[in-house]
């Protein structure tokens, strides 16, 4: 031991002093969501690279710190508990404290500094929040101006009692000045290279939800102001891109799940693209606030930092984590955490990038993390960076590498996709976008594949429909010989009561006879009742027949309009999505028309119901099959069969209630109205029925719980 | 040039070193003085062990360094600047207790503040040492100190007598009042005392007062006080009315002392001080009052009995805390007359033995994940002390409701603390799976760097009632949740062995071999034959079982990841591109694949190949040199469907609140448990006959090697509300220790995840062994304490490079920890996993990281070959990306993470992300 470290003293001497080591690892896992709002796990993408406490830095450390700016090599930090801007370099030496400058020949001091930037220029701004300013500086802390509070000569701009709190500034190209003050909802303050307030730009909007608006409408006036009020929101933080742009987040509050981040041009509209799965707005699932877990609620965004080729990234408060999204909206990958250990935080406040370094601020703990990309993040970043610079086949090598990596990541299946789309490979590059659940670029690739097979096939196709034509034909001829033979017996059959035949038979004739009834439904109706053509046993295969079409549909509906999760399909929940609605209609219908001297039994009920589903077998079976030929711009063909189903459906069940009951087309009209009311309180009371057996169950679970456990 | 600088730094070098040692002679010279108080309580030829016996305070003098270590700072009176009161005292505690209320709420006592202050503990010399019985919490309160009445006799002999002064005596004579009971003198005066029929009670005895001239107002005052005293000291009596001759027969011709009603409340108080000093016991009052015919003293329901007994064993101070000898109060009646039960919670042994103040350097080990230490007076206060359960959490004891962190786990029972002059190394050494370690800092509670084990003695969980919300009635809140502990405390001893090593391997290095050796010499270490190559660990996973939708229905469908051929097929590529040493551990080859059928039944999945494929697999991989280890899983179970042959109600363990105890995987953005994709905890009390029946028929396969996955990970108990089905945690490390052993009787070689320390002995290979810590913030500096001590006796690797933490350093770190390098691998692609629940193999196609593994097993076995059988006997961290490795022959490894190259030494250079093996020898050419 000795011996093996003798050669190499100077070293070991520095060893004794280091306090500073490698990381490895990180106390998060990384993850994505996929297109079903499932978190899929997902490789690192940034690890902690250096974990900066506050007793690291010299100069007492920070208190309570809110804000940090790098400014090429130099990082600036509103140590705001300490009423300074600290400034440390690379290594995280302290190079220079600004705690005093001289204001125009008077000492002057920060009052709780919350925001600090660095204009492109080279002056530091510092949003001095309890002196109610924004001061302007050279890097070195020499006091070059200070702006105040805003002015305005219209009434109404400014709005009463109105606190000028600066907590975040940036300065765009223009020289003009954006401020953020805390508790003011109505947008980002603007101020023009004079310092002159010129507006508010970019009001976030309130999207109260519809019961509000419900108990507001029936509220008194005193009510409604007991009632909570809309919560307002304010921007939390911005960050300018390259081209001046300015991303800014909001805290949640009563703000749209997809307005959580605006990007806004110059004059105030918001140009973010929200093209992803799902909105940029942190994670999308969430705990409620009921749930016993230890973090419940959305994200609160709290800083936003642009990247290179429209790439940003916001840092969620409440979860310690940061969002990085592309131009397009898609979520890149999250890292980060809460909690004591390296990689995670307490309480992170201000979100920086550092060359392609990441560096989180605590600000309970003043303590910062830098965190640096893994193989996985570079390669993400590269083949968006190739594909912004056309360099497309480069692009499709690195998302290849990044499917290696993450199996998981339906953007690299894309990326793949798009390749093998250029090179003309439409069946893979279907195979690609469905593997990354792309379904706008697959409808495409599908698109150009059937015209593909259909020029490569064209001879054989049409051959193949003559063929079939005539098949057909010559059946049909077959079969209306041997129609013809049997007619005299058939009508003799039928004429009989078919109470007389097998049960098979009338079972198979009940089933038949409905592809009657959808085409001559008051005729059909009628005879389904008066003459037995239809039967329990009948209906109740119609029915099963419906369920079967549903579960048919839901797993073998083609890519693009099979939008729900096929590992969420169950037998039972189809059956009972079916069964429910359908006993429901049977039950209200029947006990409506008794009172309404309807002359249908249940029975009756029963079995002009059923018939009337038939529509749904008929149409949504083929439509399922041609469903995977379709593309999007031919979803209009599917969304119209698919309503026409349901609509002729519909129709029958109105016809079948009036033929079955003997009634007239108004009093139809009235009972299907009463009918649609039934339905609505059977349901209510049925919730109300099953919440108190569950608190019931509830009580004798705690009851014996309590017993169990205490005697 | 060169050399004058190293002659220098020589110089500085030894003068910090006798500078050191001046300090601690001077500190030793002031213990010496300390220790007077001391006497010998055992001696042997490495060690003396002192005992204070006023204090129960220990020390002990390790005779080859004379170092002396206390289990009580020495210097606390004066070092202290935090604590006060109680506070202050408890750092004269060689341990503390933990227990709760009735209420639920947690209190804390400790054996000074509440048994060495009240004298309530017994030294009972044993063997090579001390014996000492406690009992905490103070047994009398002091009004039983006092008796109410008592005969003369023993009055004047046991208390009068006894006192030295006479005005003490004179206070006590003043206080009592002498009372007798005679018949009428004839010209006795009737008095009329209010709600006392004097004829019927007395007839014609009356009360006087020998010596004494009595008034009216004076016999009234006495018979009042009399039947007072009898009254208030009787239960049985409801007030004056009920008095009857029959209570006074005591008193009848008897001189009798009876306690005044009406004192000053300083009088009592100096009498009970006067009285204990007098060795007058409650005991004794009790016979007095017994003799009176009066109530007894009762003692205090809230004490509990521990036993503590420290015998020195070699170099060794072993420290038994006999679990079975624990009393504490059960069913016992509180102040209104309850039944109660205050479950004793938890011990923390000598939290302070060889605490550090807060002028020293030095630090803390801990073993958390590789092993991690903490600088002492590292200014870290504000963050979580360190706390963590040795073996990790007990899955069966309660479910988490959420996972919010990833931490690692801890794998040996192992601490200590790092002085200047030595340092202290505790190993736990039984009771270890019942037992958390902890470390801190000063600055928080006391002026100290402490570490310590913390016993858990009665195992406690939350029980929530079914409404979320709390109730308030009345201002009272009632809570949703309630405690459920354990129907009896933890069973066996828990013991700590104290090592005291000497300033030259007083580092983590030395701790590490300290440990080292002490596991050699019992057997679980062995050194390892040596082989041509470094083992290169590969896993494949055979199939999972992925639940599918068909025609509506969702069904458990097994999808093949790789099959025997496929396997045959990696080996021949790894093999053929020069990879040898393949330890192959292949899961996902029982029935249901990874996640497979209960393992009652050897039953292999017919989709990665049939018995006579898998034969003529194992055939193959063992002609070419690799070892098979067919994996199983027996600690946790999942249920495919419901007639297979695992029957959770009887087969899984139960939490404490009694429902079943499963396994969860957590969701990575909501933390919340994933309900679908739960498995099991399989009830220790299963595990012998289920792993009794696998083995039969594993050895049917032929196949030499098996991997126990979780046995190296978990240990859960078995918390059934029935005595005899309840295995507590040490038991049940007991019973996976029993079944690691039959797995060696039957000639298997054993292949687990991560490391418990029981299990050493009879696993020759390990996967999955952390490489660092859990990084909390309280934690200075990562150092690979497992690996120096497995280094050179076990064939070991870190997690999988390919889906590692940190994947391009992960190679790194296996040859600074000299770690094998280890690969998941799967024939198929992932990306037929990515909507399954096993979409966390996200990255193990063979094809894609066949080339990685290759050129990183093909460099590191080129040059760590002739390292790989060798002791590590150094390592440190040069410069903040530079560590060095080195072996018992010299060789050095450089690890170097950075992104700039570095200068180790004249012309040794590391260049970035990459390492340098400087061998002995080539060293002295330079």
């Amino acid at each position: 031991m000795k011996r093996a470290l003798g050669f190499t003293p100077l070293l070991i001497i520095a060893a004794l002093v280091l306090s500073a080591q490698v990381v490895y690892g990180a106390a998060y896992r990384g993850y994505t969501y996929d297109f079903w709002q499932d978190p899929m796990p997902a490789p690192q993408a940034y690890l902690p690279e250096k974990v900066i406490l506050s007793s690291d830095l010299a100069n007492g450390g920070l208190r309570g710190p809110q804000d940090i700016f790098v400014a090429g090599e130099e990082i600036y930090i509103a140590d705001s508990g300490n009423n300074r801007v600290v400034v440390a370099d690379h290594n995280w030496d302290v190079i220079r404290v600004i705690d005093s400058f001289d204001n125009n020949g008077v000492a002057d001091r920060f009052s709780n500094p919350r925001g600090v930037f660095v204009s492109a220029e080279g002056y530091l701004y510092v949003a001095d929040t309890n002196n109610e300013r924004i001061v302007q500086l050279t890097l070195t802390g020499d006091f070059v101006r200070e702006v105040g509070a805003p002015t305005s000569d219209v009434e109404g701009i400014i709005p009463e009692a109105f606190q000028y709190r600066p907590g975040k500034v940036v300065v765009d190209l223009a020289r003009r000045m954006y401020v953020i003050v805390e508790n003011v909802y109505d947008g980002i303050l603007e101020f023009d290279v004079s310092g002159e307030f010129k507006g508010f730009i970019g009001a976030p909007r309130i999207a109260p939800n519809l019961i509000d608006y419900f108990w507001r409408l029936i509220a008194t006036e005193a009510q409604k102001a007991g009632l909570a009020r809309f919560l307002p929101t304010e921007y939390s933080n911005i960050a300018l891109d390259q081209y001046g742009f300015i991303y800014a987040v909001v805290t949640g509050g009563d703000v749209r799940r997809n307005e959580y981040v605006r990007r806004l041009n110059p004059t105030g509209v918001d140009v973010l693209r929200r093209r992803g799965f799902h909105p940029p707005m942190g994670d999308i699932i969430y705990p409620q606030s009921w749930e016993d877990v230890s973090i419940t609620g959305p994200s609160v965004l709290q800083d936003v930092v642009a990247q290179d080729y429209g790439v940003y990234s916001v840092l969620d408060r409440r979860r310690g984590r940061v969002f990085t999204y592309d131009a397009e909206g898609n979520l890149l990958y999250v890292f980060g955490g809460r909690g004591e250990q390296s990689g995670v935080t307490q309480n992170p406040v201000a979100l920086e990038m550092m060359g392609d370094r990441f560096v989180v601020l605590d600000g309970l703990t003043g303590s910062i993390t830098v965190y640096a990309p893994t193989e996985y993040a570079k390669s993400i970043l590269k083949a968006i960076e190739y594909h912004n610079t056309g360099e497309y086949d480069k692009s499709a090598e690195m998302w290849q590498r990044v499917a290696h990596l993450n199996a998981n990541y339906d953007l690299a299946y894309t990326g793949i996709g798009q390749s093998l789309m250029r090179q003309d490979r439409f069946r893979e590059a279907m195979d690609a976008f469905r593997l990354g659940n792309n379904r706008l670029d697959y409808s495409e690739a599908l698109g150009l594949y059937r015209r593909e097979v259909l020029e490569r096939n064209f001879g054989r196709i049409m051959l193949a429909i003559f063929l079939l034509i005539l098949v057909g034909k010559l059946v049909s001829a077959a079969r209306n010989r041997r129609r013809a033979a049997q007619y005299e017996a058939a009508v003799i059959v039928q004429a009989l009561s078919t109470e007389n035949k097998p049960l098979w038979q009338q079972i198979k004739e009940g089933v038949r006879y409905s592809l009657h009834v959808v085409f001559h439904p008051f005729d059909g109706f009628w005879d389904l009742k008066r003459e037995k053509r239809g039967n329990v046993p009948a209906a109740s295969i119609l029915l099963m027949l419906v369920v079967l079409t549903y579960i048919i549909m839901r797993q073998y509906t083609g890519f693009i309009f099979n939008r729900r999760n096929l590992k969420e399909l169950n037998i039972l929940i189809e059956l009972a999505s079916v069964l429910g609605p359908f006993i429901l209609w049977c039950g209200v219908n029947w006990a409506l028309t008794t009172l309404m001297e309807g002359k249908g039994t249940p029975k009756d009920v029963y079995i002009f119901s059923a018939y009337a589903l038939t529509p749904i077998i008929l149409v949504n079976l083929p439509l399922t099959l041609v469903s995977n030929f379709l593309t999007v711009e031919e979803g209009a063909f599917y969304y119209f069969f698919l309503i026409l189903s349901l609509v002729w459906s519909g129709g029958l069940l109105f016809f079948g209630t009036m033929v079955t009951h003997d009634y007239g087309g108004k009093k139809t009209f009235y009972t299907t109205i009463m009918m649609i009311i039934g339905i609505a309180i059977v349901l209510f009371l049925g919730l109300l029925f099953f919440t108190l057996i569950d608190k019931m169950v509830g009580f004798v679970r705690d009851i014996y719980t309590e017993f169990a456990f205490r005697l | 040039m060169m050399k004058k600088a190293l002659e220098r730094i020589a110089i500085v070098i030894l003068l910090c070193i006798a500078a050191s040692n001046a300090v601690v002679s001077a500190e030793q010279g002031e213990y010496e003085a300390y220790l007077t108080a001391f006497s010998v309580a055992a001696e042997n030829e490495h060690l003396i062990l002192y005992l204070n016996p006023d204090n129960t305070e220990i020390a002990v003098e390790d005779k080859r360094t004379g170092s002396i270590w206390f289990s009580n700072p020495p210097n606390r009176r004066a070092k202290e600047k935090i604590a006060r009161g109680q506070a202050l005292n408890k750092l004269s505690a060689q341990f503390s207790i933990s227990y709760y209320t009735p209420g639920d709420n947690l209190r804390h006592m400790d054996n000074y503040n509440d048994s060495v202050v009240y004298e309530q503990y017994e030294i009972l010399p044993i063997d090579n040492g001390v014996r000492i019985e406690y009992v905490v919490g103070r047994q009398w309160s002091d009004q039983s100190f006092l008796p109410v009445m008592i005969r003369r006799e023993s009055f004047e002999e046991l208390i009068l007598d006894r006192l030295e002064k006479r005005s003490d005596r004179g206070l006590f004579e003043d206080c009592y009042e002498l009372v007798t009971l005679v018949k009428i003198p004839d010209d006795y005066e009737r008095v009329s005392v209010y709600r006392i029929d004097k004829e019927a009670v007395f007839g014609d005895y009356t009360l006087v007062s020998p010596g004494r001239k009595l008034n009216e107002r004076d016999k009234v005052a006495l018979i009042e006080t009399v039947a007072d005293q009898i009254v208030n000291n009787r239960p049985d009596l409801a007030g004056r009315e009920a008095l009857t001759f029959e209570h006074f027969q005591p008193f009848v011709d008897k001189e009798v002392y009876v306690l005044k009603s009406k004192l000053r409340a300083w009088d009592i108080e100096d009498m009970i001080e006067l009285i204990k000093t007098v060795d007058y016991t409650p005991e004794d009052v009790a016979e007095d009052h017994r003799a009176m015919g009066i109530a007894e003293p009762t003692p205090e329901y809230r004490t509990f009995t521990i036993v503590i007994e420290y015998t020195l064993d070699g170099e060794n101070l072993v420290v038994r805390v006999p679990l079975d000898e624990i009393v504490y109060p059960e069913n016992v009646l509180d102040e209104e007359g309850n039944r109660v039960t205050l479950p004793l919670y938890t011990i923390n042994v000598l939290e302070f033995f060889g605490a550090a103040d807060s002028d020293a350097t030095g630090y803390i080990f801990v073993p958390d994940g590789s092993g991690a230490l903490i600088n002492f007076n590292n200014g870290k206060s504000n963050f979580q002390p360190y706390y963590k359960q040795i073996y990790g959490q007990d899955l069966a004891l309660t479910a988490r409701k959420d996972r919010t962190t990833f931490t690692q786990q801890v794998y040996f029972p192992v601490f200590g603390l790092k002085h200047e002059y030595g340092s202290l190394v505790a190993i736990v050494e039984d009771g270890e799976a019942i037992t958390r370690i902890r470390g801190d800092v000063a600055g928080r509670t006391t002026s100290y760097n402490v570490a310590y084990p913390e016993i858990l003695v009665v195992p406690m969980a939350r029980a929530e009632l079914q409404g979320t919300v709390n109730v308030v009635v009345e201002g009272q809140i009632f809570r949703n949740q309630i405690n459920v502990y354990q129907k009896r405390k933890n069973s066996g001893d828990v013991v700590i062995r104290y090592a005291f090593l000497p300033r030259e391997s007083a580092d983590y290095v030395g701790m590490a071999l300290y440990y080292q050796k002490y596991l050699e010499e019992r057997g679980a270490l062995t050194k390892l034959p040596s082989q041509d190559n470094v083992p290169f660990f590969l896993e494949l996973v055979g199939a999972v079982n992925v639940k599918e939708p068909v025609v509506g229905v969702p069904v458990n469908v097994i999808k093949r990841l790789t099959d025997y051929s496929q396997a045959e097929a990696i080996l021949d590529e790894l093999r053929s591109a020069g990879v040898d040493g393949i330890k192959l551990r292949f899961s996902g080859w029982l029935k249901g694949g990874l996640q497979h059928v209960y393992p009652v039944k050897l039953k292999p999945e017919g989709k990665v190949g049939s018995r006579e494929k898998l034969a003529s697999f194992a055939a193959y991989a063992s002609d070419i040199g690799a070892e098979l280890f067919l994996d199983v899983n027996f600690l946790n179970a999942y249920k495919h469907n419901l007639w297979d042959a695992f029957i959770p109600f009887r087969d899984a363990s139960r939490y404490l609140n009694r429902q079943i105890a499963r396994v969860y995987p957590y969701d990575l953005a909501t933390y919340r448990p994933i309900p679908e994709n739960s498995g099991y905890v399989v009830s220790p009390r299963k595990m012998p006959g289920l792993v009794d029946s696998f083995l039969t028929q594993f050895q049917k396969l032929d196949v030499d090697g098996i991997s126990l996955r979780l046995m190296g990970t978990q240990v859960n108990s078995d918390y059934r509300e029935r005595e005899e089905r309840l295995v507590d945690r040490q038991q049940a490390r007991e019973i996976l220790r029993q079944q690691l052993a039959k797995a060696v009787a039957d000639g298997l070689t054993v292949l687990v995840d991560g490391v418990n320390a029981f299990a050493l002995p009879y696993v020759e290979n390990l996967v999955n062994v952390p490489t660092e810590s859990s990084r909390f913030h309280i934690l200075d500096q990562d150092v690979p304490f497992l690996q120096i001590v497995l280094h050179g006796y076990k064939n070991y690797a870190g997690e999988p490079v390919n889906l590692a933490q940190n994947v391009e350093d992960s190679l790194l770190k296996a040859v600074e920890t000299g770690a094998c390098p280890y690969y998941l691998l799967t024939y198929e692609d992932s990306s037929i996993l990515k909507d399954s629940s096993f979409n966390f193999l996200y990255s193990t196609n063979f094809r894609y990281w066949l080339s990685h593994a290759v050129d990183g097993y093909v460099r590191i076995n080129e040059e760590l070959k002739d390292v790989y059988h060798q002791r590590i006997v150094g390592h440190q961290q040069l410069a903040e990306s530079v560590y060095v490795t080195v072996y018992e022959n010299g060789h050095e490894v450089y690890v170097n993470y950075g992104q700039d190259s570095v200068e180790i030494g004249p012309g040794l250079t590391v260049p970035p992300k990459d390492f340098l093996v400087v061998r002995r020898g080539e060293a002295d050419g330079q």
